[in-house]
């Protein structure tokens, strides 16, 4: 990396370079069985370089060749891409314990028997179909740039997916667990989904409407990726976001605090800088239902007049960094889960859906098919809906939030609790 | 490059392997709005090799040819233990061992267009976009990206190919007061960079639709007769057959593999369903699969009945059905799964008036956003749509999402047009993203409809 840092520096006004290595092992289960498993080793690098405030980008997998390399950066320079936002200086990344060494003596065969010792478990307590998947990544990245930025962090992640599912379909009830090594799969997980799980086993075939709905953190991401879009420098710059002007405005239940939080090593994938070489921390978005920040990479900050928020990532290798958030976190609340249904004189409970990214992402709106649909009446689960949609926007359902439960759960789009909703439409066939 | 990799797998000591070396080339331009965000040709490679030992079957990818001792030692501990730990040992059907090499017929080669002109046809399209004053925002992307396939396996298959993928894609979104309405832009081809040049007559197309959005209505949630248009029709063949016809979705899941045996009645008398990703010039057009099988049509439904089902190696001996082609993996990053090609209902006999005709009071429903399958469950997207009020169109409607089943959806196709149309950019994420998922269908009418609203 320094040779090619020296070659493009006589090139350049300023360089960045990403260097990320990864090795990641995957195990899939079905129907109780082992299936598969998959291994990959990957490298990639990419190059940025700025000249005369303007931006060149190259990417690869092996770098043989540096000067081509450098070459195809300088070509790109000529697109004429604006990077008067320059590259980042020096400071100080929070140091973050996030690799756990001991993976590194985690053989393939340790992982499939804590998976098989998991679905053991779960076959002896329910009837339902059991998938699971199963996987271990480590990850060392690398950034450096002509300001004498030089950080690097290695990560460790271990994770499980146990599902259940409904008879004939794919619908389930899931949970992850995560670690930074390999740790036996937390029984209060499993013993949850069996709980959901067997208590609903029954199809029922209720009249639809106005009801409380129970997103699950499984479920979440619906209406997490709205506020994500929302929350996005970027879409505020582009009079994407509808709430672009609301600063200082409360938008949201008081119930209701989001933040973005990288450096919390309790999890795996934490990260002490994003991938511009920006510090990270602990940004608050919206605090007790009013907006607080928008988050931020260097780009759409220097348009915003402002600073980055440490923000800056990127989707893929091969592209730019744009605002992103690494650790989405919704604030947990002060009901227990159980408490939360026992309140449920007529709703749904949500663990899973389907179509979250199609329908009108920006405007908040959504509407996805239950998969399936926890059917509960009286604070007692009687049974699931296949066959049912809820539709809503987010400005309008995250202001009906009447509860929120008291611990946070790892899903996809980042860590939430359950959420409870009023008076919500949910179609039932 | 084919000597390389025969060498690499001679240091493999199994009852068959298989190595794929992808160089990727990759040629973008994107926008948004008024500002270029990336512009660039770049290269990336790498290997996946797959190994079979003692029953169990087992893949890693790498980049570095390094790494290659490694990975192969991985890979067959890796195989060993699944063959210890299956509960049914990995076959993998036959096939012909085959030595080819295979470039496709391109009307413009994009490799030969400098990336200045590509520059210039994306501004063109996105200023026409942004001179509208109700778009208050674009993306726009225009790519290129091409596969270079190398696969050798034990067997002494051999095979090269080229597999060029042309496209431009954007959203619009258009703005009025606090109401935020979006519309995808795509187009593009298998067979050259024409396919992304003169659409400014569509994005044009593009623009009205996202304008009249803004005084449409949303749909109001109900159970409603309906008549797709062909994109639309298109992904809803994909979300609500096609998925349930790869057999890697279906292999363990006893009561869906139970309906969905070859002979089962799923659908009206009328219903024929095909993938064939023999067609030349469709975006979902390849010659051989990445497991080195011919690319083969398959009749996937017959007068309603099921008569052939999107296989693998693995998966053709574990059906007892015949292989047929179908395992695709995006690029170097990925082993192979089944995948479809190009699928699409086939057309019946009527016109579109006589759909309309028939339809009376309903839904018309066009342009696919979006799709999702679990199971026998299926949900999807329409970006616009009009009410049709006794077989005339009348009022334009919008946020419209569409929930189905497999069994009961089907059954109530009722009438299909004439007028066939394939989709020109795909995109079917399935772990893994395709690029050539190709899909279409003529005008068709469905019963019954469950439609989603507020």
């Amino acid at each position: 990396m320094e040779k090619l840092m020296q070659i493009a520096k006589k090139n350049a006004d300023h360089v960045l370079i990403r260097n990320i290595k990864e090795e990641m092992t995957n195990v899939s289960f079905e129907n109780g069985e082992l299936k598969n498993i998959e291994t990959s080793i990957a490298s990639n690098i990419a190059l940025t370089l700025i000249k005369d405030g303007k931006i060149g980008f190259a990417y690869t997998t092996n770098l043989i060749d540096r000067e081509q390399f450098v070459k195809n950066a300088l070509t790109s320079l000529k697109g004429g891409v604006d990077g008067s936002y320059g590259i980042s200086n020096s400071g100080d990344p929070v140091k973050l314990n996030s690799y756990d060494k001991s993976i590194e003596n985690i053989g393939t065969s340790q992982l499939v028997d804590e998976a098989k010792r998991t679905i053991d478990y779960l076959k002896t307590k329910t009837d339902g179909q059991v998938n699971l998947e199963q996987g271990m990544v480590k990850e060392e990245i690398r950034i450096l740039n002509s300001n004498g930025v030089d950080y690097s962090q290695k990560n460790s992640s271990y994770f499980l997916y146990p599902m259940v599912l409904y008879p004939g379909s794919y619908s389930s009830v899931m949970r992850a667990f995560a670690s930074k090594s390999l740790k036996n799969t937390d029984q209060n997980i499993l013993d949850l989904l069996l709980n959901l799980y067997n208590s609903s086993n029954k199809q029922v075939c209720p009249p639809g409407g106005q009801m409380k709905v129970l997103f699950l953190p499984e479920a979440f991401y619906t209406i997490a990726w709205r506020m994500i879009s929302a929350l996005s420098s970027e879409n505020a710059y582009y009079n994407i976001s509808p709430i672009k002007d609301k600063i200082g405005s409360k938008i949201f239940s008081s119930m209701i605090t989001a933040y973005d939080n990288p450096i919390d090593d309790t999890m795996p994938g934490s990260r002490s800088f994003d991938d511009e070489g920006t510090v990270t921390s602990k940004v608050m978005l919206i605090e007790n239902g009013v907006l607080q920040s928008f988050y931020f990479d260097r780009k759409t900050a220097k348009k915003m007049g402002t600073k980055s928020t440490g923000n800056g990532y990127c989707r893929e290798i091969s592209r730019l960094p744009k605002p992103d958030v690494r650790n989405f976190t919704i604030e947990a609340g002060a009901l227990t889960l159980e408490q939360m249904i026992k309140s449920i004189d007529k709703g749904v409970i949500v663990p899973s859906v389907l179509g979250a990214h199609s329908g009108n992402i920006p405007n908040g709106d959504f509407s996805v098919g239950l998969s399936p649909g926890i059917y509960v009446e009286n604070g007692e689960i009687v049974g699931h809906v296949n066959d049912s949609m809820v539709a809503g926007n987010i400005y309008d359902v995250l202001n009906k939030v009447i509860a929120i439960e008291n611990e946070k759960h790892l899903a996809s789009m980042g860590c939430f609790p359950a959420v409870l909703f009023d008076n919500i439409n949910v179609v039932m066939k | 490059m084919i000597e390389k990799l025969k060498k690499i797998l001679s240091n493999v000591e199994a009852e068959f392997a298989d190595i794929r070396y992808e160089k990727k080339d990759e040629s973008t331009v994107s926008f948004d709005n008024h500002d270029l965000h990336q512009i660039g040709n770049n290269s990336s490679d790498g290997y996946v090799i797959r190994v079979l030992k003692n029953g169990g079957f087992s893949s890693i990818s790498f980049n570095s040819i390094d790494d290659a001792p490694k990975a192969i030692k991985t890979a067959i501990e890796n195989a060993t233990l699944l063959g210890k730990r299956l509960k049914k040992p990995v076959i993998l059907a036959k096939s012909e061992v085959i030595k080819d090499s295979y470039n496709p017929p391109l009307t413009e080669d994009p490799e030969k267009i400098s990336i200045e002109e590509k520059y210039d046809i994306i501004k063109r399209y996105n200023d026409l976009a942004l001179a509208n004053p109700e778009i208050s925002s674009t993306t726009f992307h225009i790519f290129d990206l091409i596969r270079n396939r190398f696969y050798v396996n034990t067997e002494g298959t051999e095979i090269s190919e080229k597999l060029v993928t042309t496209g431009v894609s954007g959203i619009l979104i258009a703005k009025k007061g606090n109401i935020l309405q979006n519309v995808r832009v795509s187009c593009g081809g298998s067979d050259g960079f024409k396919n992304v040049r003169n659409q400014e007559e569509y994005v044009e197309s593009r623009v009205k639709i996202a304008v009249d959005l803004l005084n449409a209505k949303p749909v109001e949630g109900g159970v409603y007769n309906v008549i797709l248009n062909q994109s639309l029709a298109g992904v809803f063949t994909h979300e609500a057959f096609g998925h349930f016809s790869e057999a890697d979705l279906i292999e363990d899941a006893k009561v869906m593999r139970e309906r969905m045996k070859l002979g089962n009645k799923l659908g009206n008398d009328i219903l024929n369903i095909q993938d064939d990703p023999t067609i030349p010039h469709q975006l979902g057009f390849y010659k051989y699969d990445d497991e080195g099988v011919a690319a083969a049509k398959v009749q996937l439904m017959k007068n309603g009945i099921l008569t052939g089902r999107l296989h693998s190696r693995r998966t053709a001996a574990e059906f007892g059905e015949p292989i047929n082609g179908h395992c695709i993996a995006e690029d170097y990053r990925y082993a192979p799964i089944i995948r479809m090609g190009t699928i699409f209902i086939e057309p019946g006999e009527s016109t579109f008036e006589q759909l309309i005709s028939k339809l009376g009071d309903g839904l018309y429903l066009c342009d696919a956003k979006g799709g999702q399958t679990a199971g026998e469950n299926f949900t999807f997207g329409a970006q616009y749509g009009y009410l049709v009020k006794n077989g005339k169109i009348d009022s334009m409607i919008k946020d419209i999402n569409i929930a189905g089943n497999l069994y009961d959806t089907l059954k109530n196709i009722v009438a299909i047009g004439n007028d066939l149309e394939l989709c020109k950019n795909g995109g079917c994420g399935k772990g893994q993203l395709n690029i050539r998922s190709c899909h279409g269908a003529p005008h068709i009418l469905i019963e019954k409809l469950v439609v989603g609203g507020r």
